[in-house]
């Protein structure tokens, strides 16, 4: 279990991680969604002892998370920016995370540089900004920590190389499970994977849920325009659109069998309402709120 | 593997090139110097005594300045890290006093055999050995010690105070200067007791290393622009 308890981050007057309680059962997969300055990264690297925070526990099965070689030994943190140095080849850079992580996985990080065409040779500095995401990725996912942070590692991938990042996730988690946290701006993309899902507003947690639970949250209502007024009633309504006669709305319900079936009896139709337009939803609602 | 057997290996390349260049350079001004007339100083305690100072600074201010971020990406706690640092560091110091004296040695013999040693060359008898050992040991812990300190100062506070942190980590290099730095003429520069000057070196480094332990023990490691 990784335990949060009143985590705040500051720099200087800024409060970028705000007072965070959080509990994490390991061994599934976060997805930590926010927008910009929400304070994910300042959050995950506390979480990984990047940053000391300013008051606030992190324990991480038990045990006090900073600085603790049982802990570190056992984390992978990834920034999009890299930890690494620019002169340095991709070869040695893997060959020092080799040195150092006792899980390291060196067949596995060859396969992955084929999988992501990374040559060997090149220097960090030459590499594309979706080639140093790529070699972020390979750093993380060989390196087998039974706690992998990865902070917006698709950065500058192309469609191809974020769909070889994603299923290598998965098959690599299912096959060596482990606590995955992926914190990510492409919510639509990447919300198959999660397990858990936590959104992240100014500092603050807004919402943390089992990501199934999320998708069956909302629902999408389309139809002849009086025909949706008359089925939408008192519901919250998250967002609306509309065509001519056609009215399209997006409901914060779960709709029952018989609402469903009467729905669509009056010639509406129903859709899942994704991850994504919620966390649209819930953090421009929390925004207009504020003002 | 631990965090001083990985920068043993990862220096490895780096130590072996140096070491080249020095040769080079000690077989050069050799030459150079005995065409000219017979040596009146040690070009290798001048030089090489010289040369691997700032040599070890600029690997203290490395270790700070690009390792410390790739260790603690890679799991290694700060302190494992500060500790595999100072062994590095600490073994790198008493390996060159070792080369300093031995290479005082082989130059003085080499010079021997050619009769190049003017009236005032410094023959390296075992004593004077000893003694290029124990002035150089306690400066070559100093300078890689401040390379140290004035890159965390840099890394973990903004620039003014880095400047403030760099007038303080420099200390430890003067002091030891000061106190046991030996000419090119195998003379020490300062006069007084050595067991009070090598205490008075020590000390003052064993304060930097302390101040250096408490900067490290919870710098944020920073984001570099990506």
């Amino acid at each position: 279990m990784i335990e949060l308890r009143g985590v705040t981050v500051r720099y200087g007057s800024t409060v970028a991680v705000d007072n965070v309680d959080l509990e994490l059962p390991t061994g599934k997969i976060y997805g930590l969604l926010g927008r910009n300055g929400s304070g994910k990264t300042s959050l995950l690297s506390a979480l990984a002892s990047y940053r000391r925070p300013t008051s606030g526990t992190i324990l991480v099965d038990g045990v006090e998370a900073f600085e603790n070689p049982q802990v570190m030994h056992r984390t992978a943190f990834v920034r999009d920016t890299l930890d690494v140095n620019d002169s340095d080849r991709v070869s040695r850079v893997l060959r020092f995370a080799g040195w150092l992580r006792s899980g390291w996985d060196e067949a596995y990080a060859e396969k992955l540089l084929d999988l992501f065409q990374l040559p060997s040779r090149k220097t960090v500095s030459s590499l594309s900004r979706g080639q140093k995401s790529a070699l972020g990725v390979v750093l993380g996912l060989a390196a087998r920590a039974p706690l992998t942070i990865l902070d917006e590692s698709y950065l500058g991938m192309d469609a191809v190389a974020r769909t070889n990042f994603y299923r290598e996730l998965l098959a690599d988690y299912l096959a060596y499970p482990r606590t995955i946290l992926l914190s990510t701006h492409l919510i639509d993309e990447a919300a198959d994977l999660f397990e858990r899902v936590i959104i992240l507003d100014r500092g603050r947690v807004l919402m943390h849920e089992e990501a199934e639970a999320l998708r069956g949250r909302g629902v999408t209502v389309t139809g002849p325009s009086a025909a949706v007024d008359a089925f939408v009633g008192d519901r919250l309504v998250l967002g609306e659109q509309r065509l001519g006669g056609v009215r399209a709305v997006t409901l914060d319900t779960r709709l029952s069998p018989s609402e469903q079936s009467g729905g669509e009896a009056a010639g509406l139709t129903f859709g899942p309402l994704s991850i994504q337009d919620l966390f649209v939803h819930l953090t421009s609602s929390s925004q207009e709120a504020s003002r | 593997m631990s965090a001083g057997q990985a920068l043993f290996r990862f220096y490895r390349p780096f130590i072996i090139g140096f070491s080249g260049v020095v040769v080079a350079l000690e077989v050069a001004a050799l030459v150079i110097a005995a065409v000219n007339g017979k040596l009146n100083y040690s070009t290798w305690l001048l030089f090489t005594g010289t040369g691997v100072r700032w040599w070890l600074l600029v690997v203290g201010t490395v270790l700070v300045a690009l390792q410390l971020k790739v260790f603690v990406s890679n799991g290694v706690t700060r302190r494992e890290f500060v500790r595999g640092a100072a062994r590095f560091m600490l073994a790198l110091a008493v390996g060159w006093a070792a080369v300093l004296a031995l290479g005082h040695g082989l130059e003085s013999y080499v010079m021997g055999l050619l009769d190049q040693r003017g009236s005032n060359y410094p023959v390296a008898t075992a004593s004077q050995m000893l003694s290029d050992f124990g002035h150089a040991l306690p400066g070559l812990i100093a300078y890689p010690l401040s390379g140290a300190v004035i890159a965390v100062g840099f890394y973990r506070f903004r620039t003014w105070i880095g400047v403030g942190v760099m007038v303080l980590g420099a200390v430890p290099v003067v002091v030891g200067d000061y106190l046991l730095r030996i000419n090119g003429n195998g003379h020490v520069t300062h006069q007084g007791p050595y067991v009070l000057a090598l205490l008075g070196s020590l000390a003052i480094s064993g304060v930097a290393a302390v101040a250096f332990l408490r900067l490290m023990s919870d710098v944020p490691i920073r984001r570099t622009a990506g």
